[in-house]
């Protein structure tokens, strides 16, 4: 018999925020951030998604929306079988990791494929403009195969996807590319889930000929070590601070401020604070979604006795 | 006591009784972990088992083991027992992995570069160590992509966790296997892994280091959630389907879904297709059907002779006899442009002993001498260059003895080590007890 957890609706809070980057404002350029969010009884679902700023990416901003729909349509499907046997996680670790990013792959082509059947390039101004700045700055070939070669058009999509499924027996960290998932445990201590082993500027991309490779997945269950807070950020944000502490430090003010200030505080200001973020910092589009346990915003007397112990073990 | 092993403890082996220091941990499963650690001047690992694993039933299968040695130095093989006055349980010794070498899970999930050669190797040495394994009367019982590792390089194998393996049919096995890797009566728990359930987990996994998929994964399989394990027990236990079964499309692959199957499965040899399919498709509920180590063994052999380059990309393409014109071969299978057939040689007359002469390729023993089956130890022929005319390729003897050597007018010369004969179509050469034929 397994323990339920009950509501994770009420046991988890959300805050979400994206700007357009300082940059891409000085050039023209869209916000190309994409994310999604869904808090149901039996599941919490966040997704970020980057698409690509430089020119051949020319409708990334539309990859990056089908990237976090195609995730959350895909994830939430996949995962949340009836009466799923906890104890058959580690069995299940395999499967998800071999077919998982195969079908967000497949459901993310079709729906470029859609988008693309529905807004051919030859229809589309923009588009049109684009392909010709290509042809002049990088070579008639270039548009040649992103306009004429079979599946071409994925180029102009390309995007990086980020998302994380909490349920009330498995935690499911997903990542394709650039970006960051950042858990703060119940004890403070903060972690990325995946290391940047990645190099260079070149990101992994769903509009790679084969990414399915490419996704890093970790599957951890939600019984044993579940975090108080977590946070998924497109690459504008870690990309802003001079060191990986200071970006850290950001999880260790969010776990401050929430039972200080409460999430309105937090809701109101994150926006204004990611544009300061961008203008000082990357001049990238930021976006940030911060899930937090709800017990965290009533933490404040433990806190003081975390405290006292504290300093009993340094006396 | 401890329950396991810290870095800096000293364990003692039970035979040899020496000191063997444990480093860092280098794995950790459900039985136990795998510690790197100093053994004299030697570097070694240690498995150490759990408490609740460390049971007397297990300490006799390592015992055993030990007492009866490796099947094949490809095994990883316990090679004494070691213990701890100060730490509970027991664990074991055995030689340490070869650094570079990749599991075979990662070379399923594309991460690692290697060329169809050096999986040939694989598949080779992989049938060949089973066979050597089962001929003792054991059986591995789970055979899967997590405990094979391969030198990507040339194709060299090594195969751990090795205190699964139990005598065939008598012992009580401590683990079901992987269940993508399982035969389907074990799947439906109708027996325990045995010699013919090894040979089927040998094929998946054949088949995953080819073909880069499963071989019951299709049409049933993509409708199955990711997370919905129960239910794809009907795929590998109650209702299995080979995806390519020439008689039943009900289960193929779904494009997208199964992609590398679609693509991989016709570049290889009909040879090749043919053992797989005979496999899932009879073999699946008749173990009889099942092909043989012994079979796999010569297939990947005879694949591994097939290879030839692509002019155009320098792709490596499998030669196919039964398929391939020989004026038109067709496209080779990674850029393709038009394939042109390099020159080759068949031996004994049968199309089924044909090597490619590549401009790297060596004949060994197995090929020219009917008493040296899979001898490898030493080359007797390679392909050359001539010195003053780079177009006009010759086979150099390598070996002690003369050629005799045939001409397409019927005249005959002898060919002594250390000289080449010029290839052309219809040339002729007794290597002793079997003949090749060149041919263009």
């Amino acid at each position: 018999m397994v323990e339920t957890q009950g509501d994770l609706s009420e046991q988890w809070g959300l805050i979400a925020a994206s700007v357009r980057g300082a940059k891409h404002i000085q050039s023209g350029l869209p916000n190309q951030d994409a994310y999604q969010y869904k808090r149901a009884k039996d599941y919490l679902f966040l997704a970020t998604a980057d698409g690509h700023g430089s020119l051949k990416y020319f409708r990334s901003q539309i990859g990056a929306k089908l990237a976090v729909e195609a995730a959350e349509e895909v994830i939430i499907k996949e995962a949340l079988v009836d009466g799923f046997d906890p104890k058959t996680l580690p069995l299940v670790k395999e499967r998800v990791k071999e077919k998982l990013p195969v079908r967000i792959v497949k459901s993310w082509r079709e729906k470029v494929e859609q988008y693309q059947e529905d807004n051919p390039f030859v229809e589309d101004e923009t588009a049109l403009a684009k392909l010709k700045e290509i042809e002049t700055k990088q070579g008639p070939e270039l548009r040649e195969q992103i306009e004429s070669s079979s599946d071409g058009y994925l180029k102009a999509y390309g995007s990086t996807l980020t998302a994380v499924l909490v349920t009330e027996h498995f935690i499911l960290y997903l990542q394709l590319g650039d970006g960051d998932i950042v858990t703060m445990s119940q004890w403070g201590e903060v972690t990325r889930v995946f290391a940047d082993d990645q190099l260079g500027n070149a990101t992994n991309s769903l509009s790679m000929a084969d990414p399915a490779p490419y996704f890093k997945i970790s599957l951890t269950s939600a019984t044993k070590k579940k975090p108080n807070l977590f946070f998924i950020a497109t690459d504008g944000y870690a990309n802003s601070f001079r060191s990986e502490e200071d970006f850290f430090k950001v999880a260790d003010d969010f776990a401050e401020l929430l039972p200080k200030q409460g999430p309105q505080f937090l809701k109101d200001n994150l926006p204004t604070w990611l544009k300061e973020t961008t203008e000082a910092g990357s001049g990238d589009d930021i976006t940030v979604l911060l899930a937090y346990q709800n017990s965290l915003l009533t933490e404040q007397e433990n806190s003081e006795e975390f405290e006292t112990l504290q300093a009993r073990k340094d006396d | 006591m401890s329950l396991m092993p810290q870095a800096g403890d000293e364990v003692k082996t039970v035979k040899a009784k020496l000191d063997c220091k444990i480093k860092e941990s280098i794995g950790d499963g459900t039985q136990g972990k795998v510690y790197k650690a100093e053994y004299g001047d030697q570097q070694v690992a240690v498995k150490w088992y759990k408490p609740s694993k460390a049971t007397t039933k297990q300490k006799e299968i390592i015992e055993d083991l030990i007492k009866e040695g490796a099947p094949c130095d490809r095994f990883l093989w316990p090679f004494d027992l070691v213990y701890s006055s100060s730490i509970e349980g027991f664990g074991y010794i055995m030689e340490l992995r070869k650094p570079g070498y990749k599991s075979i899970a990662e070379l399923v999930a594309r991460r690692v570069n290697t060329n169809y050669r050096a999986l040939c190797t694989v598949g080779y040495q992989l049938a060949d160590s089973y066979r050597k394994l089962h001929s003792r009367g054991y059986c591995y019982r789970d055979i899967n992509f997590d405990n094979i590792f391969f030198n990507p390089r040339n194709g060299e194998i090594s195969i751990c966790d090795n205190d699964n393996v139990g005598i065939n049919n008598e012992s009580e096995a401590s683990v079901l296997g992987t269940q993508r890797f399982m035969a389907p009566e074990v799947v439906r728990g109708e027996t325990t892994p045995n010699t013919s359930s090894d040979i089927f987990s040998l094929a998946v996994l054949l088949f995953y280091i080819f073909m880069n998929s499963h071989p019951l994964h299709g049409k049933q399989e993509s409708k199955i959630r990711c997370f919905d394990l129960p239910a794809m027990q009907k795929i590998y236990g109650q209702e299995p389907v080979f995806i390519f079964d020439p008689d039943d499309d009900s289960n193929r692959p779904v494009p997208g879904e199964h992609q590398n199957a679609i693509d991989s499965w016709p570049i290889y040899p009909e040879f090749i297709r043919e053992l797989f399919t005979q496999t899932f498709t009879e073999g699946l509920n008749n173990v009889n059907k099942r092909v043989r180590e012994g079979q796999w063994r010569s297939a990947m052999l005879r694949l591994r002779d097939s290879i030839f380059y692509c002019v155009d990309c320098g792709g490596e393409n499998f030669y196919d006899p039964q398929q391939m014109d020989k004026e038109q071969p067709g496209e080779c299978c990674h850029c393709a442009q038009e394939l042109v057939l390099p020159y080759r040689i068949k031996f004994d007359d049968n199309e089924q002993k044909i090597v490619m002469l590549n401009s790297e390729a060596k004949l060994y023993p197995h090929h020219t001498d009917k008493n040296s089956k899979r001898d490898f130890s030493k080359e007797v022929a390679e392909l050359t260059q001539h010195p003053k005319k780079p177009s006009v390729w010759g086979l150099k003897n390598l070996s002690d003895t003369p050629w005799s050597v045939t001409n397409n007018k019927g005249e005959i010369k002898e060919v002594v080590p250390e000289r080449s004969i010029a290839l052309a179509a219809g040339v002729k050469i007794d290597f002793g007890n079997r003949v090749g034929e060149i041919i263009y």
